[in-house]
Formats: structure tokens, C-alpha cells, sequence
């Protein structure tokens, strides 16, 4: 970063923190965190705008928000480009 | 007489500079120390008693921690900066704040010269000097320290020389204290595999087991700690305090210096790695794909 460098009035740094002030706007909530002779453990946090509450689906659990179907498709068209691109150059090594 | 505006932290490249510009080149020495949080009342009090014994006709202390804050430090958490994956740039962003402090300083009381102790190794040189070319290029910089090519040993040997004596062992290892982190180097990290003792840093394990500590954070910054509010200076100094009795965040950084070499520090940074990994994990649960990329790109 400019800082590091001397840099810390060129003015595209006025923009940057801008940009970082602006990301934060959801960033509340409480972190969790054990202590151990030198070093620490990230147990957990607990927020608001925790994007884990999605309310209809959880990570490795059935879930609400797509059936296998939407699953299938959605694969078959994002893995197309690949296949795509190995079909065009199957003479490559 | 002219006057001289010496940055002055009661260190040995320093206080050699003291006597230097009185003795060799014949300057009224006006010593300030911008504090940007990393001394004690008490050491204030010793670094200034310090300047009068060593001759100095004036010493003040610009305190800049609230603004080192609000500028900087609160930037570096937003942007989870750690220099080379791995540094809470501690020292390094403290001294464009401190240059500014001191040109401001030495305008106010018309010095003619500006000087400080950095040596021609690293990087503070490039940073001190560019912001005072910057903003008060009508002053002359001096920095004995570097144009002589002084060595600690030599340093040492003049002082005593010119009547001053200090603790010299603890002078053995260059401490950079500051609120976002100390660095120490010495000569074990001048080369590459081998590292300070353990004794050398200046927390030391005070703690067994474990302890929970909880932070909260309120868009981007520190708004309470244990259940306490706390926020700013007050919250990190706070988050440090824990920490060190855990001696937490002692690691080394290597870097490309802008001078075109590789160079070793260690430091230990507590209170900046508790809260830029609980910073960042509070991150992963509420900002998208694309807004971390993003943030990780700008942040480096």
C-alpha cells in the first residue's frame, strides 16, 4: 500500500479510502476469540448482516432455495465454455 | 545562531544527532517528538529530560496519536493490511504522520534545518525526506546518521566521549515502539536465519491456558471489547493490554525496501492482529464474492 511507500498523499489514496470506507457500511457484529500463549483461535462472530442467515438454505443441508434440476442445468451451462474450448483445441497437448 | 529541528526519540541514532549538530556543526538543536502513540507519560517525561542533558536549548512532544488514527490505523483495519501477507505496517505508516507533524513544527518556530536519524539502510530515510521536500522544501535536511555511515558502536563512543552515558544494553536491539505494533531489529536480523531471543521483544508470556475476548466491531471499527464500549486509540490500547500478557503477534516481516534491497525486522503487533483477523472473519460473513475481491486487491 502507498502508505508503506511515502505515498500517503498521492491523491488516488483519497479515493481508495473511499472505497474501504464504503465497504464497511455492513460490517457490525461481534467476533469471538480465544487466547493462547502467543497465538489466538477465531472461535465464531455474530452479526446482523451475516450473509449464513440466508434463511432458506444451509451449507451441506437439503434446502429450500434450488431443486436438483436448477442443480443439473446450472452446472451443464457453466462447464459449456470448458467443453467447448477442449472440443476447438483437442489437437493441443 | 541557526536553528535546527532534530525528530528526537530518545534513541541512540538520536541522541548522537543531538550532540552532533551542537558540536560539529555549530546549530541551536530544537528537539520534538512526534508521538503517535507508542510512548508512555513516563517515557515522554524520560526521552525529554533526556534532550536537556544532551544539550538541547528546547523539547516539545506533538502528540498525533487521535489523528494517526482516524488517518491511518483505521484504514489498515478496513483494508486488512498486512505488508507481504504478514506485517500490520507499524512503524512504517507512523512516520509520514510524524514528518508532517515535525515540518509543521519547524515552520512554526522558523528553523532552518530539519534533521533526523535515519540511517541509509531502509526506508524511513526515503519517507522522512520526501515528505519534508514535499511540504517545506525551503528547509535543509541533515540526517548525520546516514552521511556518515555511523555504526551503533561508534555512536556509542561519542557519547560517552562527550560526557553522556545510558543504558547502552538495551540499545543493542533498535525498538520501535508504536501503537499499531513495535519492531525490533538487531543483529540477528540482519541475516536471514536467525532471530531475535525471546527476551528481546518487549512482552513478554505472562498468561497460561486460555482466555475468551470478544470484540465487536460497528462498520469497520473497533465499538467495544469484552462487553466494554471502546473505540479508537482507547479500544486498541485496550486489545494490546490483553494480548501481551498472551505475548500474541510476534512474527517477522521481510520486505523490498523502496532503497532496491531486502531487509528483516521482527516485531510483535498484538492488538493489530487480533483485530485485522477478527476484522476479516466478521468480513467473510457479511460481504459478498466480489466486494472481497475487490477490497484484496486494493489492500496490497
Amino acid at each position: 500500500m502507498f502508505v508503506h511507500e511515502a505515498m500517503y498523499s498521492e491523491p488516488v489514496m483519497r479515493d481508495i479510502e473511499k472505497f474501504l470506507e464504503n465497504s464497511q457500511r455492513n460490517v457490525s457484529g461481534k467476533v469471538f476469540i480465544k487466547l493462547r500463549p502467543y497465538t489466538f483461535f477465531l472461535v465464531g462472530a455474530e452479526s446482523d448482516h451475516d450473509l449464513m442467515n440466508s434463511g432458506f438454505a444451509e451449507y451441506g443441508e437439503v434446502n429450500n432455495a434450488w431443486t436438483a434440476d436448477d442443480v443439473k442445468g446450472f452446472t451443464k451451462i457453466l462447464g459449456l465454455p470448458l467443453k467447448i474450448y477442449n472440443f476447438v483445441n483437442k489437437d493441443e497437448e | 545562531m541557526e536553528k535546527v529541528v532534530l525528530a528526537y526519540s530518545g534513541g541512540l541514532d538520536t541522541s548522537f544527532c543531538v550532540k552532533y549538530l551542537q558540536e560539529e556543526l555549530h546549530l541551536e538543536v530544537y528537539t520534538a517528538l512526534a508521538n503517535t502513540g507508542g510512548f508512555s507519560q513516563e517515557e515522554l517525561d524520560t526521552v525529554e529530560k533526556k534532550a536537556y542533558a544532551l544539550g538541547a536549548k528546547k523539547h516539545v512532544t506533538l502528540d498525533i496519536t487521535e489523528e494517526y488514527y482516524d488517518k491511518c490505523i483505521k484504514y489498515m483495519v478496513f483494508g486488512n493490511v498486512l505488508r507481504n501477507k504478514t506485517y500490520p505496517i507499524s512503524v512504517s505508516s507512523e512516520r509520514t504522520f510524524q514528518a508532517l507533524a515535525i515540518v509543521n513544527y519547524a515552520k512554526e518556530i522558523g528553523a532552518q534545518y530539519i534533521a533526523h536519524g535515519s540511517t541509509g539502510a531502509g526506508n524511513d530515510q526515503v519517507r522522512f525526506d520526501l515528505c519534508f521536500d514535499v511540504f517545506a522544501p525551503e528547509i535543509k535536511i541533515i540526517t548525520p546518521t546516514r552521511d556518515l555511515k555511523l555504526s551503533r558502536e561508534y555512536e556509542i563512543d561519542y557519547l560517552k566521549q562527550h560526557g553522556f552515558e545510558a543504558d547502552f544494553k538495551k540499545m543493542e536491539y533498535s525498538i520501535n515502539k508504536g501503537l499499531w505494533g513495535t519492531s525490533v531489529g538487531g543483529k540477528e536480523t540482519l541475516v536471514s536465519s536467525t532471530n531475535i531471543p525471546d527476551e528481546a521483544y518487549p512482552s513478554q508470556l505472562k498468561k497460561n491456558g486460555s482466555e475468551m475476548l470478544e470484540i465487536e466491531f460497528r462498520k469497520g471499527e473497533v465499538c467495544a471489547v469484552n462487553g466494554k464500549k471502546m473505540q479508537k486509540v482507547e479500544a486498541i490500547r485496550e486489545i494490546e493490554r490483553i494480548g501481551n500478557e498472551w505475548a500474541i503477534g510476534r512474527d517477522t516481516h521481510l520486505g523490498d525496501t523502496l532503497v532496491g534491497i531486502k531487509g528483516r525486522v521482527a516485531f510483535e503487533a498484538a492488538a493489530p492482529m487480533l483485530i485485522i483477523k477478527s476484522h476479516e472473519l466478521l468480513e467473510k460473513h457479511t460481504l459478498t464474492k466480489w466486494q472481497t475481491y475487490w477490497k484484496e486487491q486494493l489492500g496490497n
